[in-house]
């Protein structure tokens, strides 16, 4: 496959896009990754700076 | 990766090397796309370049770390193409950004196929530079630098890691006892291949000295700050396997090694690791395995690699990266200049596992491991 892009794939790919926004809509799936943590119950107490701002929070990985 | 028109030649070719490289796409395969949100756009990518060359392909959206419904909606995947499909090849690539999820569900969800007829890719830290850096370089690279390396490593029994931020520290190996991992994009019949590639680890049985990491970090937590080190380099002095003081200039990344070793067993050096992808120079600021897979060294602090062969656990890994690094392997006089690699064509050694971010026992219950025999895969490691 050539490494640069024709007019119509930069089509395909937008077409693609909207394919995936959609069902992504339709399956619930968009949803921040705070919000999952709360669900999930954070694990890890948040790690914060000098000034008590959070640096991380959460485990990343399956448990 | 907002806007998929802007997609650089450079990202384009790194598609192309996941499906030709990589997977080694054939008009006899299905692909199964899952991603996460955050991986949106890099799905229509391959998605696209999957429909450019005709191949049949499936979209499966899901969450991250918690999805109760993502089980049925692969296996519903997987069933309809095999119905149209009977004898394909069932690819599966995961896409995600931020996180590593629902690994028993795609277990689950190839379940009853014969290994030789599915193939796992699980693609983590999905942003731009994973496709125009990481994925830049081929498997065979990979594998043969690799292959130069755990030729060496698995043989010695002591080793001496200099780098140019200031590192000096002496490290004791056991490979009779603890598993060396090489991910390199290549994998056996049923097992997973871990995205970006381009690494080999274990454990050190003893390690003391000064590691100077000038690169970046890579934490399993979520972290909002830029993980590159480009001008405050973090200093660990490990003495017995631990990280016994550290200082770094940048007060927010002090605070986050405060916090990570804080945790119980979190100063425990857990891993040792070589990067070995040429394609990755400047790093990327996102919280990413595609840092540690720069050629040098990083130290893993907090958790192990080695399962049920090291007796302790972590809930933290902290990975700390230095850029480059010489190698002293016993008594030998030249280093190994990972800045300066020159390798052939050894064959690759197949005792090692495969990938380095993994967490349960793919081959079932009941297997025994027992250091560089084992195929055992391992937990979390960057």
């Amino acid at each position: 496959m050539p490494n640069t892009l024709t007019s119509a794939q930069t089509d395909s790919i937008a077409d693609v896009l909207k394919e995936l926004q959609d069902i992504q809509f339709e399956a619930g799936t968009t949803v921040d990754l705070r919000t999952i943590a709360e669900e999930r119950g954070i694990d890890l107490g948040d790690i914060n700076d000098e000034q008590g701002n959070p640096l991380a929070w959460g485990i990343s990985y399956d448990t | 990766m907002t806007n998929p028109t802007t997609i650089s030649n450079a990202q384009w070719q790194g598609v192309n090397n996941l499906l030709d490289a990589y997977i080694k796409v054939t008009a006899n395969d299905h692909l199964i796309i899952a991603f996460a949100n955050d991986s949106t756009t890099a799905a229509a990518w391959i998605l696209s370049a999957l429909d450019d060359r005709g191949i049949s392909r499936s979209a499966v959206p899901m969450r991250p770390l918690v999805d109760p419904s993502f089980s049925a909606r692969l296996s519903g995947a997987v069933q309809s193409a095999l119905a149209l499909k009977p004898a394909a090849r069932m690819v599966v690539v995961t896409l995600e950004r931020d996180t590593m999820s629902h690994s028993a569900a795609i277990l689950d969800g190839v379940k009853g196929l014969r290994p030789k007829d599915c193939l796992l890719v699980r693609c983590i830290s999905v942003c731009a530079d994973l496709f125009a850096l990481a994925l830049s370089v081929l498997p065979e690279e990979l594998s043969a630098i690799n292959a130069f390396l755990l030729n060496r490593l698995i043989h010695a029994k002591s080793i001496r890691v200099v780098t140019q931020s200031g590192s000096d520290i002496k490290v004791q190996l056991n490979s009779d006892k603890y598993r060396w991992i090489s991910n390199r994009g290549k994998v056996p019949e049923g097992g997973f291949m871990i995205i970006p590639a381009g690494e080999v680890a274990t454990y050190p049985s003893q390690i003391d000295g000064r590691f100077v990491a000038d690169f970046a970090f890579n934490v399993n937590t979520f972290v909002d700050i830029d993980c590159r080190f480009p001008a405050t380099p973090v200093t660990v002095e490990i003495k017995n396997g631990k990280a016994v003081s550290y200082f770094c200039e940048d007060k927010k990344i002090e605070s986050l090694l405060s916090g990570c070793f804080k945790f119980e067993n979190g100063r425990n050096v857990g891993e040792i690791g070589f990067g070995t992808n040429r394609g990755i120079i400047n790093g990327t600021a996102l919280n990413s395995h595609i840092n540690e897979r720069r050629l040098g060294i990083h130290l893993g602090f907090g958790d192990h690699n080695q399962y049920d062969l090291v007796d302790y656990k972590c809930r933290i890994h902290l990975d700390l990266i230095a850029r480059g690094a010489k190698i002293w392997i016993d008594d030998d006089l030249q280093p190994i200049d990972l800045d300066n690699l020159s390798v052939g064509s050894e064959p690759h050694p197949d005792n090692t596992l495969h990938q380095d971010a993994f967490e349960f026992n793919e081959l079932g219950e009941g297997q025994h491991c027992c250091g560089a025999q084992s195929m055992l895969p391992v937990k979390n490691m960057g």
